[in-house]
């Protein structure tokens, strides 16, 4: 079963062009949606969950077109929070309560004092990372299956960092639990994911179950001679720099036995976005 | 279960679970029966996606090493030391096949490799004293 | 959609005292000036704006991105709107009555015995019936243009349709039509069919507009 579906989903903006998108989110699994900044990893978002009108394509959640019922057990957590800046806690409490059927009280409570977020202070004065804990236990009240988060941890530090994963991993602990979550830094992802959907320039370049990419691509660092011989069917994108080939394989096991003369490194998920941004396909 | 996660390592963090419930059990850390976390617990504890446990476990369950019983839980299976005897056997044969490889292909007699294994038998090696 | 309803006035209360200082000046203003019935209608009419102050604090903060992915229908938050506007409309009314009738026994003593409870009443009408047109107008035309570009439009959506008011009264009057009491009294009950078709058309004008808008 899975938790979202997305088949040829497109919409063309001012901007950029969102181009027949298709990935899914296995029942169960942390799969992280990877890209620069302006990539269109909101737009998908807000596409999926008809904020944005789309040209065509279809999105499914749990094996059906989104409605009223559905979005009961979906949580959208954006980049910043929503509410008006002199309001708190507790009022925020109040609102939602009236609009989730299944909303929570104490289990917001419960997170709101786990995470010491003061109830009556005007949200406008929490820092960065408060008001993200505040967005998530927000996602979490009305315990949700599907917990869709945009740029979580983008502005946070490191232990903040933590906790959100934590939180994450937590909420995934139920087999019926997913998340779909969007960064742009693949650090925590590269922790927490079981799948990589990389999207530029409105496209996906790669989906992949995370263990794979990370041990059946790997990086070449060469000399042009040693390139010419790099079979040009492993090469997902290489780059250039003070004559020094840098060259993204995805067949590391493979090349390894095939040319034991070449360095083949471990790759991260940076590396890949950044040598595929910048570099050749 | 106390596993430790090198993030750095050249091995695959699923290999490196592996690796550790493998040598958990041959020091008896681990013992036959005994329960091991759910997939999901272990990947919140170590902080790494379920997979990549997943992985882990699917391997040890493929070698004999754990057991898994539906809405029960994931345990040591009883016959694991004899798995692990057996996998140690097989690393050795294994080590054993390339000295003889090593040794036919720099022309050196089988008689002093077996000179060679009594010498460090006997205590060449000096980690085996007392 | 009681959740929507809650969330401006929560986000509007907070702006509450620049409210009520407004009114209070609104009422030393006009109450001497124009009399008690004037701030009667004045007071509602400015209460029920704060129903568009709404747009402004949910365009900030990127409210209905939000709102569009909770278990409700694009159509709720328009209703929404409509109710706040409707919520205001009536704390408008009790405001303006307690503030004017406090101006009005300071300023002239004597005034509230000169009024009748009658034309007090046809002045609730009045003030509830402009509030809730030109607060009907404003929800279109915010949704329409976004709270940004919406402010031009919006002093255009009160200060046209008041001038084009204010111009007709004018010109039948020059016709020779006099506003006796008895025409003045059947208009003033007529009004409330007038809303109620203003509203219906701005109604489901609004939700046309909310149905196509994306953020």
């Amino acid at each position: 079963m899975k938790a979202i579906e997305i088949k040829n989903l497109s919409k063309k903006l001012d901007a950029f062009h969102i181009d027949r998108i298709n990935f899914t989110v296995p029942k169960g699994n942390i799969v992280g949606l990877i890209g620069e900044n302006g990539a269109g990893k909101t737009t998908t978002i807000k596409l999926m969950m008809d904020v944005i009108e789309r040209d065509s394509g279809e999105v499914r959640f749990f094996g059906k077109p989104l409605n009223k019922d559905l979005k009961e057990e979906i949580s959208v957590v954006y980049d910043e929070i929503n509410f008006y800046e002199k309001v708190d806690v507790v009022k925020i409490n109040t609102i939602l309560k009236h609009i989730f059927k299944a909303w929570d009280t104490t289990r917001y409570f419960g997170l709101i004092n786990r995470f010491k977020l003061p109830k009556n202070k005007a949200i406008g004065n929490f820092s960065k990372g408060m008001k993200m804990k505040l967005n998530i236990i927000i996602g979490l009240a009305h315990s949700p299956k599907l917990l869709i988060l945009d740029e979580p941890t983008s502005g946070l530090d490191p232990s903040a960092r933590m906790e959100m994963l934590d939180l994450f991993l937590e909420f995934i602990q139920n087999e019926e639990h997913s998340i779909l979550l969007s960064s742009h830094i693949t650090n925590d992802l590269e922790r927490i994911a079981d799948y990589i959907v990389m999207m530029h320039h409105g496209k996906i370049i790669l989906q992949l179950n995370k263990d794979e990419l990370l041990y059946r691509y790997g990086i070449i660092r060469c000399s042009e001679k040693q390139f010419q011989r790099i079979p040009k069917n492993v090469i997902f994108a290489y780059q250039i720099s003070n004559s020094i080939y840098e060259v993204v394989i995805n067949n590391a096991p493979g090349m390894k036995e095939a040319y034991p003369e070449l360095t083949i490194d471990r790759i991260t998920i940076d590396d890949m976005m950044s040598i595929y941004i910048r570099g050749e396909k | 279960m106390d596993i430790f996660i090198k993030k750095n390592s050249q091995l695959p963090i699923y290999e490196q679970i592996v690796e550790q419930v493998k040598y958990q059990i041959s020091e008896g850390i681990l013992e036959p029966g005994s329960s091991v976390p759910s997939i999901r617990a272990l990947a919140k504890t170590l902080r790494i996606s379920v997979i990549t446990v997943q992985r882990a476990y699917d391997e040890l369950v493929k070698e004999g090493f754990i057991e898994t019983i539906p809405g029960k839980g994931s345990f040591i299976s009883e016959n694991c030391l004899v798995f692990f005897e057996e996998e140690m056997t097989k690393k050795l044969e294994y080590h054993l096949q390339s000295v003889i490889k090593i040794a036919r292909q720099l022309d050196i007699s089988i008689h002093h490799v077996h000179d060679l294994l009594d010498y460090f038998n006997q205590g060449g090696d000096s980690d085996e004293g007392d | 959609m009681r959740g929507l309803v809650m969330k401006d006035f929560y986000n509007v209360v907070n702006n509450g005292l620049g409210l009520f200082v407004m009114m209070l000046i609104l009422s030393v203003a006009i109450v001497p000036t124009q009399g008690f019935l004037g701030y009667l209608v004045a007071g509602t009419v400015v209460c029920s704006m704060m129903s568009t102050t709404s747009f402004a604090i949910d365009n900030n903060s990127k409210w209905e991105q939000f709102a569009i992915t909770f278990p409700i229908d694009r159509k709720d938050i328009v209703k929404g709107k409509f109710i706040t506007l409707f919520l205001f409309t009536m704390i408008g009314i009790l405001l303006s009555i307690i503030l004017g009738s406090l101006a009005a026994l300071i300023f002239q003593s004597d005034i509230l015995q000169t009024i009748g409870v009658k034309e007090i009443g046809q002045m609730i009408i009045v003030g509830i019936s402009v509030a809730l047109i030109f607060g009907t107008n404003s929800i279109a035309l915010l949704l329409k243009f976004g709270a940004e570009k919406a402010r031009m439009f919006l002093i255009l959506g009160y200060v046209i349709p008041g001038a084009i008011l204010i111009y007709v009264v004018d010109k039948l009057q020059e016709l020779g039509v006099i506003f006796t009491g008895e025409k003045l009294n059947q208009f003033i009950y007529l009004l409330p069919i007038l809303v109620i078709i203003w509203l219906s058309i701005g109604y489901t004008l609004a939700v046309a507009i909310m149905k196509k808008k994306q953020y």
